[in-house]
């Protein structure tokens, strides 16, 4: 710079100036439209979102209630903790009364992960707040009315229970069947 | 009133003066000639400025042609250079053509045309150069004056300045311009309008008749020829022009193809000259014209203190910076761009306030609208829950009455059928496959027990849909197969139609 002359450190410094004015006069335009283009998205998400909120519906009362009743029928209907030998001396009540013969009788209790990948079926317990039930594997011989007794009247205690499987065989002069039934489980308190 | 300028020539006893303006000829609006021989140096100032005033001049601005003094003119060919070297080349080139004990000398020059030569192109450049004091003496002119001095010029290059204009130059003839002032009379030689030779010789004609200036100055003239022809062999003179106040002009005129060999006349304009706005007597004028030729020409400037020469001090360098130098153009870069940036920056921050504005309202109502978002988005989940449940509450407490249903398939199942395996699959749509056979005699008994007991079976109104998935398949039994409600010992062929059904349950 010293090496200029005043007329040649003058072009420098005004030359500098101008890059400089120019520079910041496009870094505050280009700041502008960024803003501005921030803020145009922000209104659209606001303007989306209001828009969302105007189209939902709250739940009424009444079908809060509604909500409340079925959540409480659910819960009353899984089966509790303490009641699953008295479920089972219920199945094997019926069994007896119908005249079934050779019961077998196998129970696993399922945990499901919500976490982990499940089953369509299990999915849809879960959504429910179902985490555990009981998968009961039968195996039992009898005539045909008989069985058609036992499922019946198991079906008809006032229990979670669902028939996953039936099949029966025909092994003469009886027939062979093989239940696997769900029971849904209540959470412990 | 705005473009009137005076045109002054300045020749110390003589004063001229001419008032234009510019429109599409020169626009005479006044003149006056002013002799100063019996008045002292120090009172001429008082005179002019009491003639401007008395004969009702209006132009605030003047441009003295002036002469009498030690001032030299040069044409100088050059390649193109930029304004930095032309100003060293210009005062390298000054100094050689000031003459020897010039106390202080002030120089301009003017940049005439462009010519080629030899395939290069080349700048022809008029350098004069003048004595402090003569220049000195133009501004003390106007020192005490209501008009600023805005050039001050030679009087050959305002003359040469009015024949620019004024008459049409045949190529490569060369005119010699005479032109008296005062008790001097300028001699040029120009082509093309182009200042090639000026030579000033003191000629006072006081106490000589006219035949006796006629001539002296014709033998003046002649020396200047053979002088112009000794250093421009090549140049042809064709004409000689006569201007000033002097009243021989009309003899010389005359005895100029005779003495000399060259045609001579005397300078005339008028025609040029847009008189609309004149003031004053038009035969006066007419008859002053010649000796106004310097002061008009002079005037005649579209761009006055910046074309032609200007010896004023300082404006040389001040008409350097007119052009485009780096620094002007760095300098005007750099204001430029300050503006935009002040432009930009009041933008800025007017958008910068309005987008702020903006910012904020949309913050307020994101504010407002998140929580209730959030909200519905709680009620929606709750919704899809109790949906949910609703139909796990349907699948579990809506249970098909088993017993009912094996009793109704007992009731429509014929004799002849065996059901080998009936199989229940629960899940979304619970369904019932029944796997058997019907053993009849014929196959077409076997088929007719099916169909019947398909019927009734798609009948039951326990089944939303009764299904065969594949087709009957009609085979011989064994022998030994027993046909169901038939007590027979005696073994015989039967036809055995094996059958899948699948019931879906609602």
């Amino acid at each position: 710079m010293s090496s200029l002359t005043k007329q040649q450190q003058t072009t420098v410094i005004c030359f500098a100036g101008f890059l400089l004015l120019l520079g910041l006069a496009v870094a505050m335009l280009y700041n502008l439209n960024s803003s501005r283009a921030a803020v145009d998205r922000q209104k659209q998400d606001v303007e989306r979102k209001e828009q969302q909120a105007r189209g939902a519906k709250p739940p009424t009362l009444e079908e809060q209630r509604k909500w409340a009743e079925q959540e409480a029928r659910l819960t009353n209907l899984l089966l509790p903790e303490q009641a699953v030998p008295q479920f089972f001396e219920e199945v094997t009540k019926i069994a007896t009364e119908t005249g079934i013969q050779r019961l077998g009788m196998n129970t696993e209790e399922i945990s499901i992960e919500p976490s982990k990948a499940v089953s369509p079926e299990e999915a849809k317990v879960i959504a429910v707040g179902i985490r555990r039930y009981l998968a009961i594997t039968m195996r039992f011989q009898g005539q045909y009315t008989d069985i058609a007794r036992f499922l019946g009247g198991v079906a008809k205690l006032d229990r979670p229970i669902e028939y996953h499987f039936v099949n029966l065989k025909r092994i003469v002069p009886l027939i062979e069947v093989q239940l696997v039934m769900n029971v849904y489980k209540r959470e412990p308190a | 009133m705005a473009n009137r300028i005076l045109g002054i020539e300045y020749a110390g006893d003589r004063i001229k003066v001419v008032e234009v303006g510019f429109a599409r000829k020169l626009k005479i609006f006044n003149f006056a000639v002013i002799d100063n021989r019996n008045v002292a140096p120090e009172r001429r100032t008082e005179q002019l400025n009491h003639t401007l005033q008395v004969r009702g001049f209006e132009a605030k601005d003047a441009i003295i042609a002036t002469g009498g003094g030690n001032s030299e003119h040069r044409l100088l060919t050059l390649p193109p250079l930029s304004m930095r070297e032309m100003h060293f080349v210009m005062q390298r080139e000054a100094k050689k053509l000031a003459p020897t004990g010039m106390a202080e000398m002030l120089w301009s020059f003017d940049v005439l045309k462009s010519k080629e030569e030899l395939g290069i192109k080349k700048n022809q450049i008029l350098l004069v150069t003048a004595e402090r004091p003569m220049i000195d003496a133009a501004q003390n002119l106007m020192a005490q004056s209501r008009v600023k001095l805005q050039q001050v010029t030679t009087i050959p290059e305002a003359v040469l300045n009015l024949l620019r204009q004024i008459i049409p130059w045949k190529k490569d003839a060369v005119r010699t311009l005479v032109h008296f002032a005062g008790t001097g009379v300028h001699i040029m030689f120009a082509q093309e309008g182009t200042l090639m030779l000026s030579r000033e010789i003191h000629f006072d004609s006081a106490e000589m008749g006219q035949d006796e200036q006629a001539d002296r100055f014709s033998n003046e003239l002649r020396r200047s020829m053979l002088y112009f022809r000794q250093n421009f062999p090549q140049a042809q003179l064709d004409q000689i022009i006569f201007s000033g106040d002097n009243d021989i002009l009309g003899s010389l005129a005359t005895r100029s193809s005779e003495e000399l060999g060259v045609p001579g006349s005397i300078l005339r304009f008028e025609d040029n000259l847009d008189t609309s706005g004149f003031r004053g007597n038009w035969d006066e004028f007419r008859f002053h014209l010649s000796s106004l030729t310097a002061a008009i020409g002079a005037a005649w400037r579209k761009s006055p203190g910046i074309s032609g020469i200007n010896l004023l001090p300082g404006k040389t360098q001040a008409k350097q910076e007119a052009g485009l130098n780096p620094a002007k153009i760095a300098r005007a870069a750099c204001v430029i761009a300050a503006v935009i940036a002040l432009v930009t920056t009041l933008y800025y921050f007017r958008e910068k306030g309005k987008i702020d504005e903006l910012r904020q309202d949309v913050t307020e109502r994101a504010a407002i609208v998140d929580p209730r978002l959030q909200q519905m988005v709680q009620f929606e989940t709750s919704r899809n829950l109790a949906q949910q449940r609703s139909e796990f509450l349907k699948r579990i407490e809506t249970r098909p009455d088993w017993t009912e249903l094996f009793r109704s398939i007992s009731f429509i199942v014929p004799t002849t059928a065996v059901f080998e395996e009936m199989r229940l699959e629960g899940g979304d749509t619970s369904k019932i496959t029944i796997r058997g056979y019907v053993l009849a005699p014929s196959a077409a008994e076997g088929n007719t027990d099916f169909n019947r007991f398909f019927s009734a079976l798609t009948a039951l109104s326990l089944f939303r849909s009764v299904t065969m998935p594949r087709p009957t398949v009609v085979s011989v039994a064994d022998s030994g197969s027993p046909i169901p409600g038939k007590v027979t010992n005696v073994s015989m062929p039967a036809s055995k139609v094996t059958f899948e059904v699948v019931c879906e349950l609602p």
